[in-house]
């Protein structure tokens, strides 16, 4: 009898059985196969605005892509360092076959870990589908779990298309996970079906680089990981190159070919990563887009032309390719293709990621409707943590929006759904100011540890860090600065002493320029201090304001979130609902009047009749 | 605050019509059981009772206890097509405040309970009847007894606010959705309108806004009425002033300084808008300095004296009663005797509108006056309250004063309560924020921020976004059963 057995070893499955092992579970991995654990199946980059600060939270937490990460980088960099510190996100290309390597090496370090090769076919149902007691493997053994976690990707019922082409697959030469789709499908999970496409692989020593653009990583390189510097290998460049009219021709004429515009797909696709066909025909003024050649391995011939998804055949993949600049001799090492797979319409599952229905599964990943590394490894690790906290009968652990991306990221799939691939975006954190890449661990290692995830030297790490913090920032807060400033209605300057601190809540404050001048004891006491810590300081001091501001609304917030709905309430009693409302309530089945107020199509009005409806039998209740 | 809990399927009921004896007296009742209330208590005078239970008016009798206590008209309402969306019943019985409230009585027995403070409208805003805005115009028209107002109140119900606020919102919602957008797909090769660009389109939004309020207070006024206080020295005609003004005998008017002991006034319109015009005590100079010092009616007999050397202990009620009418008002007219020219201004009162009236032009005769330089800056007139000189002139400049130099046309006052002031206000102050934070390098996170805000609070104004706070609020100003 296994404690938490998790199918599947992408990147939701490794955060997974690594936070159940860390917490002690006796713990299986299942996959279908060993060699493609941690494979990066798309573009060889981690991170990203909205998604870098997803990968500090599971860093901080005490998952593991975060090293993985910097282990494997071949580049690093950080974005929007021109827009604001709290939207500032690090990026990097990894190697990844080195990313695999290093993900095998970890989970290979776990003493609670087994790893087996095998493909699951269905669920162990208990009588009535009402709960999961193991699942049955192709070989019709019967594997007894407390808690079942699927972490299936893009296998369930996968289909690739290429042009006219199309064939059961879950990745590229990777069959696909027909039988278990169909098992959820009778276990009475409501199914949807979404796409996502990749771009062909292109042969290195055909690109002329000669004549691209060079991009270089940062230097020094931005990491992910709070715990050390893991980074080891060499930094290498990525090149950027453009479409023309001519090639936008070649898509042109080639529609009918397109599995995507020929009508061999219908089901929905990611808006914001369109292939070349969408963005061709949807942006037909566009006279050229931007394409990044990102090499896949510093051991590799293959570099990711970023941007260019297709589902064309392959001939005309290949005429395209060769219209780009730099690319005329370009040949192809494998195409683009279109997947189409199954996915679970993820309101049916609760904040734990535990199904509301289905007792001891649970779902992360891909499967839930999300598409990106860092998404499904968020949801691996919460899945992990919470099947591990009810084996041993301890409340789950919720991140809320305030808190983590990541609550922002189980709290929309649950309370949204989603008809199109969900990817995080910055501005689905209302809350955005207070989540910075740099204050992860603040807002949640403490936590990470307490559920007994974030190790014991990590934890020491992070206690020591807070401790140098409020030194530098009681340093800030002492010493002033002499300013002077000319008021617009007054012809004489006004000299000052202002607090650094005071100062740095400016927009345009800069810590080094203030500083000029000041005493050197003072500075002598600042340059004991790191860049980065300077830097996380002063934004504290930016912020500070707004996070007071922040602490106001998220009261309120919290108000309606902890308001609960009866589990039984029968919404076609409560007079006054539309019917439109009454069927969004019955399809999401909200646990709290917060996640009813965010299900789009719910007014105001609506929701002020089911609060008064709600207090009204609690009162009754009450007095009965 | 008002508590709406547990209340929204029950039947309620009020008397809607003014609480005193009146013509007509008007019943409401709202909610499921309102038919089968109305048949305990009514019978129609139709013999067809099938035809009549359908009608949409009927009329009847009232009957309580078997006995017939009035005659009446009955208007059914079937629901959704009522005012609250529910099912409703309307008796226009005799005005008679007692016997409403009887009828009401056995209503309240057959199991109506009776309505809170802007119930009924709060249940057509929950039916999906009104929104926010019109819920308070509606609550606003209870209140309307000019012309102007009901004008204003009418473009409010015609969602005009509304329409500009969603323009607004639209507008800031496109910009925050590009910021974001740059955020967001920094990496990307897309072409983002420029900073410069965003910047001039919040701008204008600011500019907008700032027009909606910089018009506020005269759309307020439009809409509430204004308040004129009249003040001055003793003995100027300040109560003279004010009768002519209003055309009735209003104050006491006797050549001796000081009748007026409380402030005294009345209504006046002047061209549909509506003006409450208040006198005061007279003031007088203390030891010749620009302190004033009041005269009551206690001083009959101290004819005459304008300056007096202390100033005792009810004079000082008097002065603060003065002053405090003074800064309630929304423009002081100062009264001058142009015999006796004095112009000593308190310094407290500089700060309002001030409209310097010098009286008793008539017994100028042929002498010419001229206004010394230091009352430059003020806005004046001469006239003869006792003549009836200048006084429509009077009129005139008064009206201008008080709506402001803009010239608001009813139609343009969109704002006319200080709730939206308020959010509006809120509004321009995070776009001010916004627009100053986007001007930096690397703030275009704190600018969004502030952009969420200002789009919170044009939420608020239109009631897109409420809280059951705000509605509470809101409905707590309405009268019962309107």
């Amino acid at each position: 009898m296994w404690d938490v057995i998790v199918v599947g070893a992408g990147h939701a499955g490794i955060e997974a059985v690594h936070a159940a092992a860390k917490m002690q579970m006796k713990t299986l991995l299942l996959t279908m196969s060993i060699e493609n654990i941690g494979q990066m199946s798309c573009n060889p980059a981690i991170g990203g605005v909205g998604k870098g600060h997803l990968v500090r939270e599971i860093d901080a937490l005490g998952g593991v892509m975060g090293e993985l990460a910097d282990k494997s980088g071949i580049q690093f960099r950080t974005l929007n360092t021109k827009k604001g510190a709290a939207v500032q996100a690090t990026r990097s290309q990894s190697d990844m076959v080195i990313y695999r390597q290093e993900a095998k090496s970890c989970l290979g370090g776990l003493a609670k870990l087994k790893i087996i090769q095998r493909e699951v076919k269905s669920l162990l149902w208990s009588k009535g589908n009402l709960s999961v007691e193991g699942v049955i493997t192709d070989r019709g053994e019967e594997i007894k779990a407390k808690a079942v976690i699927l972490t299936t990707g893009t296998f369930l019922k996968g289909v690739i298309h290429i042009g006219k082409e199309q064939f059961s697959a879950g990745r590229a030469g990777e069959a696909p996970a027909d039988s278990l789709s169909a098992d959820l499908v009778r276990g009475g999970l409501k199914m949807g079906r979404l796409k996502t496409g990749t771009t062909p692989r292109l042969d290195k020593n055909t690109i002329d680089f000669s004549i691209l653009e060079e991009q270089k990583g940062d230097n020094p390189a931005p990491k992910f990981s709070f715990w050390g510097d893991f980074q080891k290998l060499p930094q290498t460049s990525c090149f950027i190159t453009y479409t023309n009219l001519h090639s936008h021709q070649i898509i042109k004429d080639n529609l009918d070919k397109s599995a995507m515009y020929g009508g061999e797909i219908s089901s929905i696709g990611p808006r914001y990563c369109p292939s070349i066909e969408d963005k061709v025909v949807k942006f037909a003024d566009k006279e050229r887009h931007q394409i990044f050649l990102e090499p896949t391995s510093l051991s590799s011939i293959e570099f990711y032309p970023n941007g260019m998804s297709t589902s064309m055949p392959i001939d005309v993949q290949l005429d395209f390719m060769r219209s780009i600049k730099g690319l005329a001799k370009v040949d192809i090492i494998k195409p683009g293709y279109a997947i189409e797979y199954d996915f679970v319409y993820p309101h049916q599952l609760r904040l734990s990621l535990e199904l509301k229905r289905v007792k001891n599964l649970y779902l992360a990943g891909q499967i839930n409707g999300t598409t990106g590394y860092e998404e499904a490894a968020a949801q691996g690790l919460m899945a992990g943590v919470n099947a591990s906290l009810k084996i041993k009968e301890k409340e789950p652990f919720i991140l809320q929006r305030n808190q983590a991306y990541i609550g922002v990221l189980i709290d929309d799939l649950i309370t949204k759904s989603t008809k199109e691939p969900y990817r995080m975006f910055t501005s689905r954190a209302e809350y955005r100011l207070l989540l910075r890449e740099d204050n992860a661990d603040e807002r949640l290692s403490q936590k990470g540890h307490q559920v007994g995830l974030l190790a014991e030297h990590k934890y020491l790490m992070f206690l020591d860090k807070q401790k140098r913090k409020k030194r530098l920032t009681k340093l800030l807060n002492s010493q002033s600065v002499e300013v002077s400033r000319k008021k617009s209605n007054a012809s004489n300057v006004i000299t000052e002493r202002r607090l650094l601190s005071q100062l740095l809540k400016n927009p345009e404050a800069n810590l080094a320029t203030l500083v000029q001048g000041l005493p050197p004891s003072f500075l002598d006491n600042l340059n004991e201090y790191t860049k980065a810590e300077k830097t996380l300081v002063t934004s504290d001091f930016k912020y500070e304001g707004y996070i007071k501001r922040q602490e106001a609304q998220i009261k309120s917030y919290l108000k309606m979130e902890h308001v609960f709905i009866p589990r039984q309430l029968d919404y076609n009693s409560v007079p006054g609902l539309s019917l439109e409302v009454k069927e969004k309530l019955v399809d999401n089945q909200p646990e709290t009047l917060g996640q009813a107020q965010k299900i789009s199509g719910i007014t105001p009005a609506a929701l002020t009749i089911l609060s008064v409806f709600i207090r009204k039998k609690k009162h009754l209740a009450s007095t009965i | 605050m008002v508590n709406y809990k547990f209340k929204l399927t029950d039947t309620i009921a009020a008397i809607s019509s003014a609480h005193s004896d009146g013509a007509i007296g008007i019943i409401r009742l709202s909610g499921d059981e309102a038919f089968s209330i109305l048949k305990k208590i009514f019978q129609p005078k139709s013999k067809n009772t099938s035809k009549a239970s359908q009608a949409k008016l009927m009329f009847g009798n009232i009957k309580i206890a078997q006995k017939v206590v009035d005659q009446a008209l009955i208007a059914n309402f079937y629901h959704p097509k009522s005012y609250t969306g529910e099912d409703m019943v309307e008796i226009y019985a005799h005005g008679n405040f007692a016997l409403l409230n009887l009828i009401l009585r056995h209503i309240l027995s057959l199991g109506a309970r009776l309505a809170e403070p802007g119930e009924f409208t709060r249940r057509a805003f929950l039916n999906d009847k009104i929104d926010l805005t019109k819920a308070e115009a509606i609550a606003e028209m209870m209140e309307v007894s000019s012309l102007m107002g009901a004008q204003v109140v009418s473009a409010q119900l015609e969602g005009r606010l509304q329409g500009e606020v969603i323009k607004f919102k639209n507008e800031l919602k496109s910009v925050l959705a590009i910021l974001n957008a740059g955020i967001d797909f920094s990496d990307e090769d897309l072409d983002f309108e420029q900073k410069d660009k965003l910047i001039k389109r919040l701008e204008v939004v600011n500019g907008q806004i700032g027009v909606l309020l910089k018009n506020a207070p005269s759309s307020i006024i439009m809409h509430h009425g204004g308040k004129v206080v009249i003040g001055g020295l003793v003995n100027v005609g300040k109560s003279s002033l004010l009768n002519a003004l209003l055309g009735k005998d209003k104050s006491i008017v006797t050549n001796i300084a000081g009748t007026t002991r409380d402030m005294v006034g009345d209504y006046l319109l002047i061209d549909g808008l509506k003006l409450e015009i208040l006198d005061t005590a007279g003031l007088r100079r203390l030891n010749g300095e620009a302190k004033l010092a009041t005269s009551t009616i206690d001083e009959v007999g101290v004819d005459e004296v304008d300056e007096v050397d202390e100033v005792g202990e009810v004079e000082e009620i008097g002065i603060k009663k003065s002053f405090a009418g003074f800064k309630k008002a929304d423009v002081i007219l100062w009264v001058v005797d142009l015999t006796k020219p004095l112009f000593d201004i308190p310094a407290s009162i500089k700060d309002k509108k001030i409209l310097l009236v010098g009286n008793k032009l008539d017994l100028l005769g042929d002498k010419n006056f001229d206004f010394p330089k230091s009352v430059n800056n003020l806005p004046k007139i001469k006239v003869s309250a006792l003549k009836n000189i200048g006084l429509e002139s009077l009129k005139g400049q008064l009206k201008n004063l008080v709506l402001g130099q803009e010239k608001l046309k009813p139609e343009n006052a969109h704002i006319f309560n200080s709730r939206q002031q308020g959010a509006l206000q809120t509004a321009k102050k995070h776009l001010t924020l916004a627009i100053d934070k986007l001007k930096f390098i690397a703030n275009e996170d704190t600018s969004a921020y502030e952009l969420t805000l200002a789009l919170d609070s044009l939420a608020a104004v239109v009631g897109q976004v409420t809280n059951e706070d705000v509605l509470g609020e809101i409905f707590a100003k309405f009268c019962i059963g309107k």
